[in-house]
């Protein structure tokens, strides 16, 4: 029998931020060379606030929900910058101080719920453990939170479906299942990895409706890791845009649908197919792919992509700048919506260049 | 409907495919059956594009699949050009194939790992035995340069070494390789991020047009679906409930199921709007539950009454049959929704 332990309370009170990362960088060390998968992220989340982060594959934001989490291997990883979570140094922690707060205070939501979840092991006892365990409930005080936090997020019948194994669900409500568990000792930050990806649209709508009301019942952090902006909207206060490692524009969600800056945030907006176009509608396909993150380039990573490319793009990288709104910031020599940015569009596809032309 | 019926149909003289009562039934313990597909009809015009929609579990890839008798349906005729592809031999069939391909949505599981580019996208021309070995490299080269990848660079290379956008591309090479007429696609974009899914979707169009190719094209994403269709079924537990044109089943949906595929789409895709309009008000017709029937012991009378903000007493008893509600427009539902329904925001999105 573990002894009895106790979740250490934060004080609430507090007004700085819950989360707090900071310069975060984390190499790989791999046959190919050194892969950048995170390339100094900085951001901050305030308490109850929802925070998307948008990247196609290999952007490297599931590498920083990680990295957040501190769930990367010991060995073969080079990590750099801090994560503070309230008065914790998550960057510092030791595996059992870890564990403390795993479940506990921070949660995650898996983007495959199947595997996500124990095959062998009743789901009652997989809502039940963490109950258990960190806050040394009762087996019947367990049972009986386990019964309302399954019927909190819509499972029918939780008193029977406890004694279920996770096969016998479908994938939506096994969704459902991991969020009971994420949510069941009252996480204060809960991380969600690409929830619905995987999951029938009408599932869909309603995993993430799920967690946004759960979210504001309980006054929690969200992460929302996902490579789809049609997630985002209605659901996140902020957005995060990486590409290639790094943040290239940050927006509350609203700013950025609006007055977007970064020419890959408009490319990403444009990709996706509208059911208000017409059938055989050309969709804006992003040509080419990602850089190989051993094998950088020098400049602007968007640069061989985007359909604003300059010269200056291929030699210089350009930083993180204010835009004009508050909390608006992105990272481009000749951002959407700006003269020099409407020039240099006209000149590449007056000279023909390829990303702007739309030929891939 | 989710009902039966055959009022769909049109000219099976023009049809390239057809599909007569098809009914595709597995095996489940207790000497159960599955009802994977059942009683579905349709047809697919030459250079058209079929959309078929529908949720994990309602028989859409299972249909697609059986049209190539893989497996060979359980009841119901498959015609390919006017030939019944459930009794020929399967000598027959084999060579018949070779005009029907299809692509998976796993584009990495379905190129072998052990082998070059070369290897997999010749060997339909291989087992054919077509022409000489220059020959179907030539034909590799020209296919690969068609799905804009570069023979020289990629010949010797195998699968592991692409990204899954350009295994899906080495896939569709590969479906040319036999210049087919059919393409069965199987939710092919469902695994890719949106901005590779559109350089696949832009690709089929233009294979499409440049080899006047048919195109059976299964997805569960409506957007998708509505991007590349003329024609969309919508499926639900191995039955049809609606089939229409593109335009008039997204602008005038009929059948409460398509209306809420529809609703679920647009609350998912709202940001696609610079403006991002508010939420669709929500107006006493959603869905009782979001949860797939059984489809061993399939709702009696409409399969989709279980879930429907519309079901009667009625619905229970009597299975509801396809019927034309407007020119070309047909649903199965016993109380479908009237002319003036659309989904809310839908035109401002």
């Amino acid at each position: 029998m573990s002894p009895k332990r106790h979740v250490r309370e934060m004080d609430d009170l507090d007004d700085r931020p819950l989360l707090q990362v900071e310069g975060v960088k984390t190499y790989f060390q791999t046959a190919h060379g050194l892969v950048k998968s995170v390339d100094g992220v900085s951001f901050n989340l305030e308490r109850g606030r929802t925070l998307a982060i948008v990247g196609e594959s290999g952007s490297g934001k599931s590498v920083l929900s990680q990295s957040i989490m501190g769930l990367l291997p010991m060995h073969g990883v080079v990590r750099e910058g801090r994560v503070r979570f309230g008065d914790v140094e998550l960057t510092k922690a030791s595996v059992n101080e870890l564990r403390e707060l795993w479940g506990a205070q921070i949660s995650m939501i898996f983007q495959d719920p199947a595997t996500a979840l124990n095959p062998v092991v009743r789901v009652g006892r997989q809502v039940t453990e963490s109950l258990r365990y960190h806050l040394a409930m009762s087996r019947s005080d367990a049972q009986e939170t386990a019964i309302a936090l399954l019927r909190s997020v819509g499972l029918p019948e939780p008193e029977v479906r406890l004694r279920w194994y996770p096969h016998q669900f479908s994938g939506g409500m096994q969704q459902r299942i991991v969020i009971a568990v994420a949510i069941a000792c009252g996480p204060k930050l809960l991380l969600a990895d690409e929830p619905t990806t995987g999951l029938d649209v009408t599932v869909s709508a309603q995993i993430l409706d799920l967690i946004n009301r759960l979210q504001q019942e309980r006054y929690m952090s969200v992460i929302l890791v996902t490579h789809d902006l049609g997630v985002v909207t209605g659901r996140a206060d902020d957005v995060l845009v990486m590409y290639a490692g790094k943040i290239v524009e940050r927006a509350p969600t609203a700013v950025l649908f609006r007055d977007m800056r970064m020419p890959y945030t408009e490319a990403l907006l444009r990709s996706a197919p509208r059911l208000s176009n017409p059938a055989h509608t050309r969709l804006h396909a992003i040509s080419g792919s990602p850089p190989n993150p051993a094998a950088l380039p020098p400049g602007c990573r968007f640069a061989a992509r985007c359909p604003y490319v300059q010269p200056k793009c291929i030699a210089e990288e350009p930083t993180l700048r204010d835009a004009d709104s508050p909390n608006h910031q992105y990272a481009c020599w000749y951002p959407v919506g700006t003269p020099e940015g409407r020039q240099a569009l006209e000149d590449n596809l007056a000279k023909g260049v390829p990303a702007a032309t739309g030929v891939i | 409907m989710a009902g039966s019926g055959t009022a769909q149909m049109r000219d099976a003289s023009e049809a390239i495919v057809r599909v007569e009562n098809l009914v595709v039934e597995f095996p489940a313990p207790g000497g159960k059956k599955v009802h994977a597909v059942s009683d579905v009809s349709f047809d697919v015009y030459p250079g058209e594009t079929l959309g078929i929609v529908g949720e994990s579990g309602c028989g859409k890839s299972t249909t697609g699949r059986a049209i190539l008798a893989l497996p060979k349906p359980t009841s119901g005729k498959v015609f390919f050009e006017g030939t019944d592809l459930t009794t020929i031999s399967g000598e027959e069939l084999r060579s018949v194939r070779t005009k029907l391909q299809v692509i998976f949505q796993d584009p990495i599981s379905s190129l072998y790992p052990r082998r070059t580019i070369t290897d997999l996208v010749t060997e339909p021309l291989a087992i054919w035995g077509v022409g000489s070995e220059a020959d179907r490299v030539e034909r590799a080269r020209l296919m690969l340069g068609e799905v804009n990848m570069d023979y020289d660079t990629v010949s010797w290379r195998r699968p592991y070494e692409f990204s899954i956008g350009q295994c899906q591309r080495i896939s569709i090479a590969r479906a040319l390789m036999l210049n087919p007429k059919v393409i069965v696609c199987d939710e092919p974009v469902s695994a890719l991020d949106v901005s590779v899914q559109a350089q696949i979707l832009n690709l089929l169009e233009d294979m499409k047009l440049r080899y006047g190719l048919t195109l059976l094209f299964i997805s569960h994403d409506l957007a998708v679906v509505k991007n590349v269709s003329d024609r969309v079924v919508v499926m639900f537990l191995g039955k049809l409930c609606e089939v229409a044109d593109s335009e008039t089943l997204y602008s005038r949906p009929s059948h409460p199921y398509t209306r809420a595929l529809l609703m679920a789409s647009v609350i998912s895709s709202r940001a696609m709007s610079r403006a991002a309009g508010p939420a669709p008000i929500l107006d006493g017709e959603e869905e009782h539950s979001t949860e797939m029937p059984s489809s061993i012991s399939p709702p009696s009378g409409c399969r989709y009454r279980t879930r429907c903000p519309r079901a009667q007493s009625i619905c229970a008893v009597q299975e509801p049959v396809m019927r034309e509600i407007d020119r070309g427009h047909f649903v199965a539902c016993h109380f479908p929704l009237g002319a003036d329904s659309t989904v809310p925001n839908y035109s401002a999105n």
